[in-house]
Order: C-alpha cells, then sequence, then structure tokens
C-alpha cells in the first residue's frame, strides 16, 4: 500500500510504499531514510483532519494501523535528548551547588559576615544538607536502576529549562539554609520534619518500585498500579514528595524553601492531573479493557 | 480603558503644551488605567482571549513595575523627560488597542484601518516605550541604591531576604533580551492579522 506525508502546512514530503497491514512503526524508518533529520524519535504524525477547518486529531502512537492511500500530516518535534541525560544532568546541580553553600561559606558570603553561627544552627544546617544530599543522590540512583521510561527522549530544549529550574532553585534555597545570619527553628519542629522528610523519602522510593515493578523490562506497557497508597491516589509518589518537601521545610524554615515546594507541587499537580486522567480513558472498562478504580483520587486521598 | 488611556493622553498633551509638569498631571488616569491591565493577565490565564499569558504578564508586570515600583516609589525620578516619552508611547498604544478589543467586542466587522492600527502602532511606539522604560529605571537606580526602599534583610525568623536594588538591575537587564522577543512576537501577530489576510485577498482575486 501507498501512504504519502505533508508538513502541518501543507508541503508534500513524499510517498512511502509500505508491505500491506502496516503500522506507522515501518513507516517511521523510512521516513527517517528520505528524511536524514528527522530520526523516528524525533517523529510525530496525525492522521489528516477531516475537513480542513476541524481541529487536528490526536497523534498516531507506533502501533496505530495504517491504510492505503493515507495521507499523514508531519510535525517535527525538534532536537531530542534522552530522558535519562536529562534527569542525569538537571539533578547534578542540586548534587553540587548546595554543598558549596555549606562548605565554603566564605566564597558565597564573604568575608565581611562575621556572625557567629551557633552549634544548633550549625547542626540544623548539617541535617538539611543531609537530607537535601540525601534526596537528589537517591533521585539520581533511581535514573540509573529505578525509573523504566515510557518515552526514550525529549525535546533538547527541555534539558535547559530543567536544569535552570533545578540549578537555580538549588541555589536559591542554599543561599537561605547556609547563610551566617541563619536562624533555625526550634528542636521538636526541626526533628519532626526530619522524621516525616524521611518516611516521606522512603515511602516515594516505595511508590517508585511499584511502578517499575508494573513494567516488564524493555517495553512501554502500562498497568494499573496497585497497592499502598495506590489504592488511594493515581499518583502517590508525588504525594509523598510534597510531604517530604513539607518536612524540609520545617527542619530549615526558609521562605525560599516555601516557594521551592509550591513551585513543584503546582507543577506535580498539573502531571498527576493528566496522568489521571489518561489511566481513566484508558482503563474504561469497556471491551474487555481492566476498568480504573472509579474512588480512586488524584494526589490528596480522599478529597482531590 | 480606552477612556482611560485618553484621558492620560489629552492630560499630557495639555501639561506639555503649558509646560507644566507631566506626572502630577497624568498620575491618577496613569495608576488607574495601568493597574487595570491586570484584568488582561486573568483573562489571558482563564482562557476568555486568545492571547498567551505568559506574554501579557511579562507586558503588564514590567509597565507595572514603572508605574508602582519606581515613579511612585521614586519621587526624584518624575520628572525625567524619558517618564513624558514612556507615557506618550504608553497612551498612544493602548488607545487603538482597546478601541480595537471595544469594536471586536460589539460587532464582527472591524474596520480595517482600526486592525492595521492596532497591529502597526507598535514599530515605532514599542522601542520609544520599551526604551524609555529601561531609561527611567536606569535614572531612578541611583535613588533605589540609596534609599533600599522594599527590601528585607537576613536575620529574620523565615530566614528571608530581598534587596529591591539588585531586582532592579535584574529587571533593567531582562530589557535587552525582552525588547527584541517581544518586537518579534508583535510582528508575528502583525502578519497573522493584517499582512496575511491581505495576502489571501490578492490571492483570492
Amino acid at each position: 500500500m501507498k501512504v504519502s506525508v505533508q508538513s502541518t502546512s501543507g508541503r508534500p514530503l513524499g510517498d512511502y510504499q509500505l508491505p500491506a497491514s502496516a503500522t506507522l512503526s515501518s513507516l517511521q524508518p523510512l521516513f527517517h531514510a528520505a528524511h536524514p533529520l528527522y530520526y523516528p524519535d524525533r517523529q510525530r504524525f496525525y492522521p489528516s483532519p477531516a475537513a480542513p477547518s476541524a481541529t487536528r486529531p490526536p497523534a498516531l502512537n507506533p502501533d496505530s494501523p495504517l491504510s492505503d492511500a493515507d495521507v499523514l500530516l508531519f510535525k517535527d518535534l525538534g532536537p531530542q535528548i534522552l530522558w535519562k541525560t536529562v534527569f542525569l544532568l538537571e539533578y547534578l546541580g542540586p548534587l553540587l551547588l548546595y554543598p558549596l553553600f555549606y562548605n565554603q561559606p566564605r566564597w558565597i558570603y564573604g568575608d565581611a559576615i562575621h556572625a557567629a553561627v551557633t552549634p544548633w544552627a550549625r547542626e540544623v544546617q548539617f541535617s538539611a544538607l543531609m537530607a537535601w544530599t540525601f534526596h537528589y543522590a537517591k533521585r539520581e540512583l533511581e535514573t540509573l536502576f529505578v525509573h523504566r521510561f515510557s518515552h526514550a527522549t525529549m525535546p533538547l530544549s527541555n534539558l535547559f529549562k530543567n536544569s535552570i529550574y533545578y540549578w537555580g532553585f538549588a541555589a536559591y534555597v542554599a543561599y537561605f539554609v547556609n547563610h551566617p545570619l541563619y536562624t533555625p527553628p526550634k528542636e521538636d519542629l526541626v526533628y519532626t520534619g526530619m522524621c516525616l522528610f524521611y518516611f516521606m523519602e522512603v515511602g516515594n522510593l516505595s511508590a517508585h518500585w511499584t511502578l517499575r515493578m508494573l513494567r516488564p523490562p524493555g517495553t512501554k506497557v502500562r498497568r494499573i498500579p496497585r497497592g499502598g497508597l495506590f489504592e488511594l491516589v493515581s499518583c502517590p509518589n508525588y504525594t509523598y514528595e510534597i510531604l517530604s518537601w513539607l518536612g524540609f521545610n520545617m527542619m530549615t524554615k526558609t521562605i525560599a524553601g516555601l516557594l521551592f515546594m509550591c513551585a513543584g507541587a503546582f507543577q506535580m499537580l498539573v502531571w498527576a492531573g493528566s496522568k489521571h486522567r489518561r489511566y481513566k480513558k484508558e482503563f474504561d472498562g469497556k471491551d474487555g479493557r481492566a476498568l480504573y478504580p472509579p474512588s480512586r483520587k488524584i494526589l490528596i486521598p480522599f478529597l482531590y | 480603558m480606552t477612556a482611560g488611556w485618553s484621558i492620560v493622553l489629552l492630560r499630557l498633551l495639555r501639561a506639555l503644551i503649558s509646560s507644566e509638569p507631566v506626572y502630577p498631571a497624568v498620575r491618577l488616569p496613569l495608576a488607574l488605567s495601568q493597574t487595570g491591565a491586570i484584568l488582561e493577565v486573568v483573562h489571558a490565564l482563564s482562557g476568555l482571549v486568545r492571547a498567551s499569558a505568559a506574554t501579557t504578564l511579562l507586558q503588564v508586570s514590567s509597565r507595572l513595575m514603572l508605574v508602582w515600583g519606581v515613579l511612585d516609589l521614586v519621587p526624584e525620578v518624575r520628572l525625567a523627560p524619558t517618564v513624558t516619552s514612556m507615557v506618550l508611547a504608553w497612551s498612544l498604544t493602548e488607545i487603538p488597542r482597546y478601541l480595537y478589543f471595544s469594536v471586536a467586542a460589539a460587532t464582527t466587522q472591524i474596520p480595517p484601518g482600526l486592525t492595521w492600527l492596532r497591529y502597526s502602532t507598535f514599530i515605532p511606539l514599542y522601542p520609544l516605550g520599551a526604551g524609555s522604560e529601561a531609561a527611567t529605571l536606569y535614572a531612578a537606580l541611583p535613588y533605589i541604591e540609596a534609599a533600599r526602599p522594599l527590601s528585607v534583610y537576613m536575620p529574620n525568623r523565615v530566614n528571608f531576604a530581598f534587596d529591591y536594588y539588585y531586582m532592579c538591575v535584574l529587571v533593567l537587564v531582562n530589557y535587552l533580551p525582552g525588547l527584541p522577543y517581544m518586537f518579534a512576537h508583535m510582528l508575528r501577530q502583525r502578519k497573522k492579522y493584517v499582512v496575511s489576510p491581505a495576502e489571501k485577498l490578492v490571492k483570492a482575486q
């Protein structure tokens, strides 16, 4: 059969001969051969809309069947980079920058500030350094050994966006927590926060482990996650993560940390919402497909 | 809003003719009209209008910064000549823009002249306005450095510090990439609403 491809603005991008009952995955390497710039991860195809004014239908996935005389619309996703690379580099900032503020206060705050940091303040700063480092070391290790990504790549521009976010916030939070004029909170708040932080980190790891076990190695299979907090919310890994930053903020009490937590929570709320809707759409209980548990919430058990 | 900015423009011109100081004459309508623009960000965020929330926020926040964070806060800078050119550029941009919105809300037939005006006046006025904004901010820097208004210093119980002077420097530096970015954005808009429809008309004939 023959399939032709156009750009989204209607420019012809060639006709392709495919075997009968082929899927999009067989077109992708042929398209790459004809257009060497656009490797498969950089390609996105849409079926052409019914009418010129109609909104563009959702993108095809590699398993979408094609039929003879189909006209597909091609969109360039831009240069791609591995998810793994982005994750490893974006978390490297917090891991390297933060200790700099703790270990070399003279470089950051200058020699002029001769405040005597009390032993208790130094102790809280040390606990914060441990917690922060634990969190990002855990993320690096999870990236290497736990996560199974559903997409291999993302646009290169995300690397810069994400790195600015993580490196920037790491410096911003570290600046205030390790400041020579830092005022630590009371003991009971620090210890409560610390307990909350580490318990939630363990919870976060357990949720990541559950997600890993859902997906057999080397596949992009999606299943309904079960067990633990997954019975109550779709994205307990985010619930744990937000609570873990709440613990960090109880320990350290800075506005900067609070802003970081709110920015992260907002982003996770958006991601969790779309993941929840994807689950509901994919597991609709029709035609032998599993039904997504209807009472399951998005992020906050029983509420949201 | 059209009326608000028209009052700003009229008072500006009257003050110029009678060679009185400009800022006291325009202060109230300017503050009201520009602060009202916060609604535009709300509209963009809520999806009520097609404008992008990010560019609207950038545009409105930089103007608010000038109105409240510089002119209101630093009396010494109010007599600078760049304040006159800035307010002139703002009002000349806003009058056809809000007129365009009002007409668009009332009818589906927008006079092509108005569309042209809305998407063309920025070509001279945007550089004039943004240039004057940056110059006014620059002129205010020494006063802000001396008085340090709105600033918070360590130590305090919430471990927070904020230096308004450095924020102003940061904002000023951001005008450098910001101006070409916004200008390119406006050129794309112009191409979409003014140039392309004209081309289509030519092709159709």
